[in-house]
């Protein structure tokens, strides 16, 4: 179920402290998840809807015997979900010691981000949003924004339907 | 510490934990002869452990153990208390020796020997004919080990058949012997032809031993034969005429034909590994019936298996859905049956981490009666539902919390004997310790009839202590919730046993550490009772499904008591929000399913689903019935939140996920309803 490809060739840049990142398009813009908090990518298989939750909260699923958490990333995001279709995936992360799912229309590439270029976030989406992006950087052509799965998974807010 | 090792203390464990129960069965009822006979297997098959691990000690100890006991097991002597409390005594010996041996190594206790001649000494004393049985002191020959004392000895001529074969191997024979008994001495004579009269096949030694074991003669004889078919095999009982004894080893040399007799003695620490293994001698096998077939797996191989078994369901299930109508009738065929295997496999994996609360509640019985004897109290203590299941890591979990409540129980529940006829009861009170499941968590109660909780002592203490102030009177509930803080303890003075700085707070966080919490109830002068409710992780239970729309929610069954069609009731509502329904003239709060789970609502014919817990019942409206099923409980909280109206998640055959109802929170709900109804009414 793992359809992680090679790092590309547009990494050329060897001399410097760089990190690998799972690349992948939301709407028009191009995002990262540092790849050592990626678990696995799967296929995406119907959630069971957990009540009262948030919208962006597809409901739980069974990830090998434990139940994990999907969330929709364009709900998440303030976009309208796409249907679901062949490419669309479930990313598998690990913030603190929860495992949740992350659902993506596709996801395209592994990249080596330089770190040093990181640039800290313009203020290109809302406020609301903001907050889960961690900065932004150039590779060659494209433009990658890094995003902060702590704040997109947001166990905290989530207490809302805690018992 | 190396694998054999582990599996060494693993089993010396459970056979000390074996020993303890066979010992407290045979005190409370009748002497069976097999539960005899099972105390003295397990020594024997502890001595021989032990042997094959070179722990000399122990196995020195538990010979002399086992030789006691043989005579116990002959003489079909009851078990006196007294004699009980030595054996037990000598239970706890063996761990005290399992520990020494894990810590420093192969070294003895000096209180081991008096201990035997101890129990040597009760059981001879009470020999009713005063025939000078092979005792001890008649036999003063220094070749003697100290240990043999009592076990009767014979000297066996072993002449293998002319023949050798693969079967009739001579040392196997040996071996063997050494399995059930000691060999103390062995002789080996050859009387070799001429070289050019030698066969290469044939055998031309024989054996002499004197032999050592506690089995009936006819025992070792049919050992012998089964082993040595064809063979010469003479067997003299050696004790029968102990006068001989001293002179035997002069005869053997007389009688000997052959040039020189060479004498090998065989050590009994060098029993081979292979005697703990289950032999095929018919006496063996016939005395390991009704043993438990067992193996060791360490957990996290479990835990792997299943993990694994949980994804060939799920592609098992992408399997069935990719047939379609093309799909030829022998692949069909194929998908179909491996489908059915698939969820054997699955409900079979899924079951291995289960074990029964025995396993743990078998250890109790053994506390209570030295805590009450060492108290001075007469406690009868009962357990129920045994065969409750449970993983095995919360069964661990929960040993300290319930040794903690049952000591508690005894030391300053139930009452001195004459204290209790005083005021009319009993004199010997009861503690019982009982499990059942129910609304999917796992109930575990400790019960006694003892004095209760002296709920003005509690609420002088609260004072002392600062927490409340001389004016208050809190409510009964809140001042046995005083019970579970830190720094409370209402003993009068500390005794040996209970109260010893771990509390009952520590009894608390222990269980809510497990998802658990903990209750108490006591009425003064009649008893109290704890119960510890804790999730069951792991545990499987029954389960129904119940629809509505195209979702799929479990109910515990055991929370079920009858479903029926909506329609037929007639239904009172209050408000919108709350409603009851009349059940055979009964008013039932209702709560919508459709509701809970914040679907839209539905003029669809439903069904009612009839809930109770402790009591208390709620009517459930649902769409459908999908159907009962073994389930699983999953933790929501995990990965993820604790979801409220949910006790956890549970995986469908299809690899799905279906969230569990928490039934407490269904009748929480109803319970709204039901007071709203009251205060309209």
């Amino acid at each position: 179920m793992t359809t992680i490809t090679q790092p590309t060739e547009t990494t050329t840049a060897t001399e410097m402290n760089t990190d690998k990142y799972l690349v992948f398009q939301i709407g028009n813009e191009t995002y990262g998840v540092p790849l050592l908090q990626v678990q696995e990518i799967r296929t995406y298989t119907p959630a069971t809807r957990v009540p009262n939750a948030p919208d962006y909260v597809l409901g739980v699923i069974n990830l090998r015997g434990n139940i994990i958490a999907v969330i929709d990333a364009r709900t998440r995001f303030g976009l309208p979900p796409l249907p679901e279709e062949e490419s669309t995936v479930v990313v598998v992360a690990q913030v603190s010691d929860k495992i949740f799912g992350l659902r993506l229309d596709s996801v395209s590439d592994v990249m080596d981000i330089p770190l040093e270029q990181v640039q800290p976030t313009p203020p290109i989406a809302s406020e609301a949003t903001q907050r889960f992006l961690s900065g932004v950087v150039q590779v060659g052509e494209r433009v990658v924004i890094l995003l902060n799965l702590r704040e997109i998974f947001d166990i905290d807010a989530l207490s809302s339907i805690a018992a | 510490m190396d694998s054999l090792m582990q599996l060494f203390y693993d089993e010396a464990n459970e056979m000390v934990e074996g020993m303890e129960q066979v010992l407290l069965a045979l005190e409370s009822g009748e002497p069976d002869p097999e539960t005899v006979n099972a105390l003295f297997r397990y020594a024997h098959s502890f001595k021989g452990n032990s042997a094959a691990m070179g722990f000399t000690h122990l196995s020195k100890f538990t010979h002399g153990l086992e030789s006691a006991m043989e005579a116990l097991r002959k003489e079909q002597r009851t078990l006196t208390p007294e004699l009980a409390t030595l054996l037990l005594q000598a239970v706890d010996m063996i761990r005290t020796l399992l520990e020494r041996t894990r810590t420093e190594g192969d070294v003895g206790d000096p209180t081991c020997e008096p201990l035997l001649q101890q129990i040597n000494a009760v059981i001879n004393g009470e020999t009713p004919q005063p025939v000078p049985a092979p005792s001890a002191p008649v036999q003063t020959a220094p070749a003697e080990p100290p240990t043999t004392q009592g076990t009767p000895q014979y000297r066996i001529t072993y002449q293998p058949a002319p023949t050798l074969s693969a079967e009739h191997d001579p040392l196997q024979l040996l071996t063997e012997l050494q399995e059930y008994g000691q060999v103390i001495e062995c002789r080996f004579r050859e009387q070799i032809p001429p070289l050019e009269q030698l066969k290469t096949d044939a055998c031309y030694g024989s054996w002499e031993l004197l032999y050592e074991t506690a089995f009936e003669p006819a025992i070792v004889r049919a050992l012998l034969e089964l082993a040595a078919e064809g063979a010469e095999v003479r067997i003299e009982p050696v004790n029968a005429a102990p006068t001989t004894e001293t002179a035997q080893p002069t005869a053997a040399e007389t009688v000997a034909a052959a040039p020189q007799p060479s004498v090998a003695t065989l050590p009994p620490t060098e029993t081979p590994a292979a005697a703990a293994a289950t032999t095929t001698a018919a006496v063996n096998a016939a005395a390991n019936k009704g043993e438990a077939q067992s193996i060791r797996v360490s957990t996290e191989k479990i835990d792997a298996l299943m993990n694994l078994v949980s994804e060939i369901v799920i592609a098992q299930s992408m399997l069935s859905s990719a047939q379609n109508a093309d799909t030829d009738e022998r692949t069909r065929a194929a998908i179909t049956q491996m489908e059915r295997h698939v969820r054997d496999l699955h409900e079979r994996v899924m079951a291995i981490r289960l074990l029964p609360v025995s396993y743990l509640f078998n250890r109790f019985p053994r506390m209570v009666r030295d805590t009450a004897a060492k108290l001075g109290k007469k406690v009868n203590f009962e357990v129920e539902g045994e065969e409750t299941e449970l993983d095995r890591t919360l069964l661990e979990a929960l040993s300290d919390p319930l040794t903690h409540l049952i000591r508690n129980a005894i030391d300053h529940g139930i009452e001195p004997p004459d204290e209790r006829r005083q005021n009319g009861k009993p004199e010997t009170g009861t503690i019982k310790l009982s499990a059942y499941q129910s609304e999917g968590r796992i109930y575990i109660e400790v019960r006694d009839d003892g004095r209760g909780i002296n709920t003005e002592r509690v609420r002088e203490k609260a004072i002392q202590l600062g927490w409340i102030t001389e004016n208050d009177h809190p409510s009964e509930e809140t001042l046995f919730e005083f019970l579970f803080q830190p720094g409370f303890s209402t003993a009068q003075q500390v005794s040996d046993l209970s109260g010893r700085g771990v509390g009952m707070d520590v009894v608390k966080r222990n269980v809510e550490s497990l998802g658990g919490s903990i209750s108490v109830q006591s009425k003064r002068g009649e008893g109290t009772r704890f119960l510890l409710r804790v999730p069951l992780t792991l545990a499987i239970m029954d389960g129904l499904g119940l629809t509505v729309a195209d979702e799929h929610y479990i109910v515990p069954l055991t929370a079920v008591v009858e479903a029926f069609q909506y329609e037929s009731l007639q239904h009172t509502a209050l408000f919108d929000q709350y409603e009851m329904v009349n059940v055979r003239g009964e008013f039932i709060p209702l709560v919508r399913l459709r509701q809970f789970v914040g679907l839209p609502e539905t003029d669809h014919d439903g069904l009612i689903v009839v809930l109770e817990q402790e009591g208390e019942q709620i009517a459930l409206l649902i769409d459908g019935i999908a159907g009962q099923q073994q389930v699983v409980l999953k933790s929501l909280e995990e990965n993820f939140v604790r979801v409220h109206g949910f006790a956890g998640a549970t995986i469908l055959g299809d690899g799905r996920v279906a969230l569990i109802l928490d039934v407490s929170d269904l009748i929480r709900r109803g319970r709204q309803s039901a007071e709203r109804y009251a205060a309209v009414a």
